[in-house]
């Protein structure tokens, strides 16, 4: 008969076996594994609550779950998605310090300097479309700032060079 | 594809939105419900489940939240959202509309 510890061993190996057909981002695999640990957990304690033994537990809540299935499924569902994210995170930030160095350049096409751009109105638009954009794309003020951050870092790059 | 399987595929999102109409659910709990209510009739792989919950949260039919329940362990409630509502009452009326005219069409049928 399995122990708990065996049959927690068991969920490990089926979440392992998901986690192989996975190519999400680190923080996303980690949110769809604990999801599926708590189903399988909650699963074979109903099992053993009704009276099934634990092994046999594990290997039926494996198979109604579908382990071998759900990863690809889940592959299937997120990575267009992530891929999309990646894109827009290069995106935003990039074009908006294009942006802002065109928006340094006077039009005789000498550098303003960034005395010059603090004064500038189109300098606070860009910068607060940019934060806007990707809080509207991305729902989180996590992402949202780290989009923004690196934008900055562009712009510092790109209006000082 | 079984007919019973063609129809759970194209009715799964409703059933999910039903259950939820009444009150956020993790995962598994949905997965009980759904079972419990159909009485096993729309089984299908439970791990299948999360991918669909997945795209109807970015569909914006249903918000998740995880919650922790004891000790260090989490779990992600959904929740249906305004937009959901909306398409649980179109999607029920669609299929209501589509049982009532299958039954028009079926009735002069014999099972026996």
């Amino acid at each position: 008969m399995m122990s708990e510890q065996d049959s927690h061993l068991s969920i490990e190996s089926a979440l392992r076996q998901i986690a192989a057909g996975l190519r999400l981002s680190s923080q996303t695999e980690r949110e769809l594994l604990e999801e599926i640990r708590g189903h399988l957990e909650d699963a074979v304690d109903d099992a053993v609550r009704r009276g099934q033994d634990p092994d046999d537990a594990v290997r039926e809540v494996g198979e109604r779950f579908g382990v071998a299935v759900v990863a690809e499924a889940l592959q299937d569902e997120h990575a267009p998605w992530e891929s999309a994210d990646a894109i827009v995170a290069c995106i935003l930030p990039v074009a908006g310090a294009l942006i802002l160095r065109w928006l340094t350049f006077v039009p005789a096409g000498s550098a303003a300097g960034w005395g010059f751009l603090l004064l500038r109105p189109s300098l606070w638009v860009v910068s607060v479309l940019v934060l806007a954009a990707s809080l509207l794309y991305y729902h989180r003020w996590r992402y949202a700032l780290a989009v923004w951050g690196f934008f900055w870092a562009l712009s510092l790059i790109f209006v000082a060079f | 594809m079984s007919i019973r399987d063609q129809i759970r595929k194209g009715s799964t999102t409703l059933l999910i939105l039903a259950v939820l109409s009444e009150e956020p659910m993790y995962g598994y709990q949905i997965s009980r419900e759904l079972a419990r209510r159909s009485g096993g009739y729309f089984d299908m792989k439970e791990g299948l489940l999360y991918p669909l919950l997945h795209r109807m949260k970015r569909e914006g039919l249903v918000s998740s939240q995880w919650q922790t329940v004891s000790g260090a362990r989490r779990r992600k409630y959904y929740a249906i959202t305004k937009a959901g509502l909306e398409a649980l009452q179109e999607q029920a009326q669609e299929w209501q509309m589509f049982m009532s005219q299958l039954q028009g069409v079926l009735a002069g049928v014999n099972l026996s």
